[in-house]
């Protein structure tokens, strides 16, 4: 295995108005490894992962996956890259308009351009995968309790075998024995 | 406080945002082209705006005409002129109410449901979810959304031209006593392709106004269920002072003096 590292961020800054948020962040992430980040509320958790993510742009630094700088790619190498990043959002932000398969097979059908009928296969694996029965999948995310939604969100996540995989505060709001259960399906 | 600072202030940002606006409506409308065409969601706009709009702009368009014809004969009463309703309510309604009525209608009811859609999506980071999907939500929310509205337009418009002479022949040969082949056969002679098409061309125009402001302010919602109100507020007011804008522009441009 390479000693460079995945993930590698370096002097990462971000301001909003005079509110200095992320103030020179460095850190390397290695392949197979995981790295938890823990802070108070409003300290920049969510700013970093999204800054990772490319949802927002930093003032200053550098974002390096596999020695690339996401910074400087073009639009479509950066799309390409997040072809292999999965996250899971603190909110779940499921699709409401879609059912649960569709939304765990949203980036099978419309990022990788696979038959509905083979994404759906893969879906009702993916839910399988996280504790869910396949009728689940007819279902509508409103239909579901938090822990579901987070165990769809976590499907919708890896259903497209990212290499990374990103969670934002997963087991926010989901009561001990549920929040349990959504931290042994991410170890 | 000095005035021409406040005044200034207004008016760069005032500028600045029908800069963004701009930026999101050329990105929006042209996203489609380097593909992937999201067919799918295109359809679903198009039945969305298209279809199920008809009932809404067609109890308008029945009602415009009927009142319409009403105030026209009443009017015309006072110079003998009253034989002419046809020819005056047709024209009327195919160059500027159809449009106007059917564009104000869709705005109301379309793209405020946009604006609530997407700022909805905003706010519970369903859109941030979508973009490390490796979908670009210009390409599957926004361009799908736009084309359908500004394709779809000039339909509605037709059907709402269609329905609003269909209210005034009603009134006309029911109340007025006018003799409905006579009447028809007025418009037929009178009514030019020009007039129903410069009509066609401002519905477009408005479905792609209409559209524009409804995702654009839907897209940029921030703060929650309040800023999703705020947004749905400011894409039907801004749709209906662009209709309305767009239209004496539009007026000015296709009338030979």
């Amino acid at each position: 295995m390479s000693d460079a590292p995945k993930i590698a961020i370096r002097g990462l800054k971000k301001s909003f108005g005079a509110k200095s948020v992320l103030k020179g962040i460095d850190l390397d992430v290695r392949q197979g490894s995981s790295l938890v980040v823990i802070g108070g509320s409003g300290t920049g958790k969510s700013v970093l992962l999204k800054c990772v993510l490319g949802i927002i742009q930093p003032d200053a630094g550098e974002i390096l996956i596999d020695g690339d700088n996401l910074l400087k790619l073009s639009a479509f190498d950066r799309r390409r890259r997040a072809r292999e990043i999965g996250m899971l959002f603190q909110g779940s932000a499921l699709f409401d308009s879609l059912s649960v398969w569709e939304n765990v097979a949203f980036r099978l059908i419309h990022g990788e351009g696979k038959s509905r009928r083979e994404a759906r296969e893969k879906a009702i694996e993916c839910l399988a995968k996280v504790g869910l029965a396949a009728d689940v999948g007819a279902l509508q995310p409103a239909e579901l309790s938090g822990g579901m939604q987070k165990r769809v969100a976590l499907a919708r996540a890896i259903a497209a075998d990212p290499n990374i995989l990103f969670f934002d505060e997963p087991t926010t709001g989901l009561d001990p024995i549920t929040a349990d259960v959504i931290n042994r399906l991410i170890i | 406080m000095n005035a021409f600072a406040v005044f200034g202030r207004g008016a760069i940002a005032l500028l600045a945002e029908i800069g963004a606006m701009s930026i999101f409506a050329l990105r929006g409308a042209f996203a489609w082209v380097t593909g992937p065409f999201y067919t799918r969601a295109f359809l679903s706009a198009a039945l969305r705006i298209g279809f199920n709009s008809l009932p809404v702009v067609g109890l308008t368009a029945i009602f415009t005409g009927a009142a319409l014809a009403l105030n026209i004969y009443d009017g015309s009463l006072r110079f003998n002129a009253e034989t002419f309703l046809p020819q005056i309510l047709s024209v009327s309604i195919v160059r500027e109410l159809g449009p106007g009525f059917a564009a104000l209608m869709v705005a109301g009811r379309s793209s405020s449901g946009m604006a609530a859609e997407l700022g909805a999506m905003r706010v519970s980071d369903q859109i941030d979810a979508m973009s490390t999907l490796a979908v670009d939500p210009y390409k599957y929310l926004v361009a799908p959304r736009i084309l359908a509205t500004t394709l779809m337009m000039p339909f509605i418009v037709l059907a709402a031209d269609i329905i609003g002479i269909f209210g005034g022949w009603l009134v006309a040969v029911f109340a007025l006593e006018f003799e409905g082949a006579t009447y028809i056969r007025n418009i037929d002679q009178f009514l030019t392709a020009e007039d129903v098409g410069t009509g066609l061309v401002k519905a477009a125009v408005f479905g792609f106004l209409i559209s524009v402001m409804g995702c654009y302010y839907g897209y940029k919602s921030r703060g929650g269920a309040q800023g999703v109100g705020a947004a749905t507020r400011s894409a039907v007011v801004a749709s209906a002072v662009a209709i309305l804008a767009s239209n004496y522009v539009m007026t000015s441009l296709f009338v030979d003096f």
